[in-house]
């Protein structure tokens, strides 16, 4: 194994057992019996890829693809049915956050359990204590046993634990999901640090956020099968095709993804060439690959039709300025959200609107027909009419929702006619140099200067703070 | 830093494995027991102090009931009313320990489902916690019985500084039992409650309430295969007869112990490797 390389993963396959009783896996282990393929279920099929030192790999998949199997075979928990797996280092795995801790001991017996089930020595504990408490913010609560902690508390601490044990290889599922904003922010940080102390990452998210933010690479996972290995922000765009696909376009998605992925350098060759020549050349197939346009897979799933009050909104849809429907949008262009409506009884104060939000929910902002109070005044009973919304996606490349809706005066003031929440999904193209970070867009075309100011003087530094800076934000 | 390892294949086992999986593993062994013994008295109004009284207490009872009540006598021409009460609490502080760690073992991994799938723990030390947490108790016990001879009958020979001794291949065997039980529990969920009854006929077909003198020589020889009726005697002898145990036979019963000890641990650690399948 070459020394950069932490864990290799080799054509690793595991499969579960449906419907089996205890006993059963012991006779067909003792007897080295054929297991009835009936029974059989492969959570991970011939799984290979290779982690190296100080890198982070983040794994994606839908839910049931094998993501949390594959973490718990590398960290050893679960045998792998065939393949094999090498770790090579002090690897600290949060598979589960607090699955260590005993709920009737105090947070302080706690720290002291789990932080030797994560290899710390006591001494090590003792000099860190104070800082797994202050970073879980619990330093009141401490010796409160963690069965009266709320789950936050939990996770926190068990989080701060794993992260102060300083190993050489992290393994965490779904755990970064966790804490408040600020927490999050400070683990981020936190994970930044131990990566620079050269600890390797492993994780699964479902966050695209998080796994573009913090990850050297990214691994597709679908059905237990790896369909891409490769820079984040390609699997995450792949990831998301797969999850919006309706069901019966995931078969040719996946075929798609994996043809697509084949034609890129395999994770061999990249070894033989160097990781950065080979992500140039991904990152400039890809690009020309993608163009302003229409993907059929790229479908709102969770489409959420309000109550009708008099109006219906149909026939909504992205155009681009020359009227051809659109889902995938350039940063910056601009678009028009077209939208009918059908008036069910004679409305008033008509105003028509649209809300763009997040993968999560977030609102990000919207767009409204015309100020409070200046609506349609009138509109009778039967009459439809066609909205057009001029918008300009100041967005990052990720994917995003739209709320389309339409509001009336009643007695009550302004109410909803009609609205239907995730009605559209789009996605904003990716860029290879972009400045931006976040999801809202706030770079004005003017490049930024960074110059030597008068008497301090030291550039380096400067520069360096700048760039550190920006790993963690 | 841990030598590259490979899950999966069966890597090779050290013959010393077990000491050395105690060794590495010792801190999370004294955390484990403390949480033990510690949970299960928090919350009482005693507290700790429980691991004393009871017992205390139970000495206490076996002398009034079996030595004032019932007239139990340990030999026909015995008159000191506290002797059988002594003799049988030693007994029982053997089948204590052992019974304390055994019951549980079938359980042992199947009740820390956790420690299976959820986090990387080593298995094999859980017999070691038990086992721990028994050896504390017993010494606890054996310091009540200590200060009940002194009171009753005198200070005790100096031969119960061999005692420690005397547990050596208790606690190994017991080990043995547990690595065996805790690993086939997982497969065969009706352990549990077998292993309750062996437990009982284990404890009625040894010394502990009578002694093997008073046995028809055909049923001394079957109770001579339960393996607490070594212990039972040598514990007898060495912390109230004063009798030193034959040296030969102790090294055979530690060495077989050892063995056995050697073989259950490798069948614990050959078949861990499906438990999270079946937990």
């Amino acid at each position: 194994m070459s020394s950069d390389v932490v864990v290799r993963v080799e054509n690793l396959s595991k499969r579960y057992l449906l419907q089996s009783r205890p006993i059963d896996h012991l006779k067909w282990r003792v007897l080295r019996r054929e297991v009835p393929a009936s029974i059989s279920h492969w959570a991970l099929r011939d799984v290979s890829f290779e982690l190296k030192r100080g890198e982070t790999l983040g794994v994606m998949g839908r839910n049931g693809c094998g993501k949390s199997t594959l973490l718990e075979v590398i960290s050893g928990t679960l045998t792998p049915t065939s393949g094999r797996v090498e770790v090579r280092g002090e690897l600290a795995a949060l598979l589960e956050l607090g699955s260590g801790f005993s709920p009737d001991l105090t947070g302080r017996e706690n720290v002291y359990v789990y932080g030797s089930l994560l290899g710390m020595r006591r001494n090590t504990i003792n000099a860190r204590f104070e800082e797994i408490v202050d970073f879980a913010e619990l330093a009141d609560f401490i010796d409160e046993p963690v069965k009266n902690y709320s789950s936050g508390m939990f996770v926190r601490l068990a989080f701060s634990v794993a992260i102060n044990s300083t190993p050489e290889i992290l393994v965490i599922d779904e755990a970064l999901s966790v804490g408040d904003e600020a927490f999050q922010r400070r683990c981020f940080a936190r994970i930044a640090q131990l990566k620079e102390m050269g600890t390797s990452l492993l994780f699964v998210s479902h966050a695209a956020g998080t796994v573009l933010e913090l990850c050297d690479r990214a691994l597709l996972l679908d059905r237990g099968e790896v369909l891409q290995l490769g820079p984040p922000a390609d699997v995450v765009k792949h990831y998301h095709r797969l999850i919006y696909a309706p069901r019966e376009e995931q078969d040719a998605i996946r075929t798609q993804i994996l043809s697509a992925t084949l034609a890129e350098p395999k994770p061999g060759a990249e070894l033989v060439r160097g990781r950065a020549s080979s992500a140039d050349e991904t990152i400039s197939a890809v690009r020309a690959l993608e163009e302003e346009g229409f993907e059929s897979g790229l479908h709102s799933k969770s489409k959420l039709q309000y109550v009708s009050r008099g109006a219906r909104i149909t026939d909504y849809v992205i155009e681009s300025p020359e009227g051809r429907e659109v889902n995938v949008l350039k940063r910056g262009g601009i678009y028009f959200l077209a939208f009918s409506v059908r008036f069910d009884r004679d409305c008033f104060g008509i105003r028509c609107g649209m809300l763009i939000k997040t993968v999560v929910g977030t609102e990000l902002g919207g767009i409204v027909s015309s100020p409070l109070g200046a609506g349609i005044e009138q509109v009778h009973a039967g009459r439809s009419v066609r909205v057009r919304l001029p918008f300009r996606p100041r967005l990052t490349p990720d994917v995003y929702f739209a709320n389309v809706g339409v509001v009336g005066q009643s007695d009550d003031g302004e109410i909803f006619l009609h609205r239907i929440a995730d009605a559209l999904i789009f996605r904003v193209l990716r860029e290879s140099e972009s400045i931006s970070t976040g999801f809202v867009d706030f770079s004005s075309g003017k490049e930024a200067t960074i110059e030597d100011e008068v008497d301090s003087g030291d550039l380096a530094t400067d520069l360096q703070m700048l760039r550190s800076r920006d790993g963690v934000m | 830093m841990r030598a590259l390892s490979e899950v999966g294949a069966g890597a090779i086992e050290s013959i010393f494995e077990p000491v050395t999986s105690l060794i590495r593993s010792r801190q999370i062994i004294f955390y484990l027991t403390r949480k033990r013994i510690v949970l299960r008295y928090r919350g009482s109004i005693l507290g700790v102090l429980w691991v004393l009284i009871s017992p205390a207490l139970t000495l206490a009872i076996y002398t009034v009931v079996f030595g004032i009540l019932l007239r139990a006598r340990w030999s026909p021409d015995e008159t000191n009313t506290t002797e059988y009460a002594l003799l049988l609490y030693l007994g029982l502080c053997v089948y204590w320990f052992v019974s304390d760690c055994v019951s549980e073992a079938p359980g042992l991994v199947l009740n820390h489902p956790n420690y299976v799938k959820k986090v990387v723990f080593p298995l094999e030390i859980l017999p070691y916690v038990s086992v721990a947490d028994a050896l504390f108790h017993t010494v606890v016990r054996l310091v009540v019985f200590v200060v009940a001879v002194s009171i009753l009958r005198g200070i005790p020979p100096w031969t119960i500084l061999l005692l420690p001794l005397v547990w050596i291949p208790v606690c190994l065997w017991t080990l043995a039992l547990c690595w065996l039980l805790a690993a086939a529990g997982v497969f065969l969920r009706d352990l549990r409650e077998v292993i309750t009854l062996v437990l009982v006929a284990m404890l009625f077909l040894s010394p502990v309430f009578y002694s093997l003198d008073q046995m028809p020589s055909v049923a001394g020889t079957v109770i001579r295969l339960n393996p607490i009726v070594i212990p039972v005697m040598q514990v007898r002898d060495v912390a109230y007869f004063g009798v030193i145990p034959d040296p030969i036979v102790w090294l055979q019963v530690v060495a077989s112990s050892a063995i056995f000890a050697r073989v259950a641990y490798s069948f614990f650690s050959r078949s861990r490797g499906t438990f999270a399948d079946v937990v």
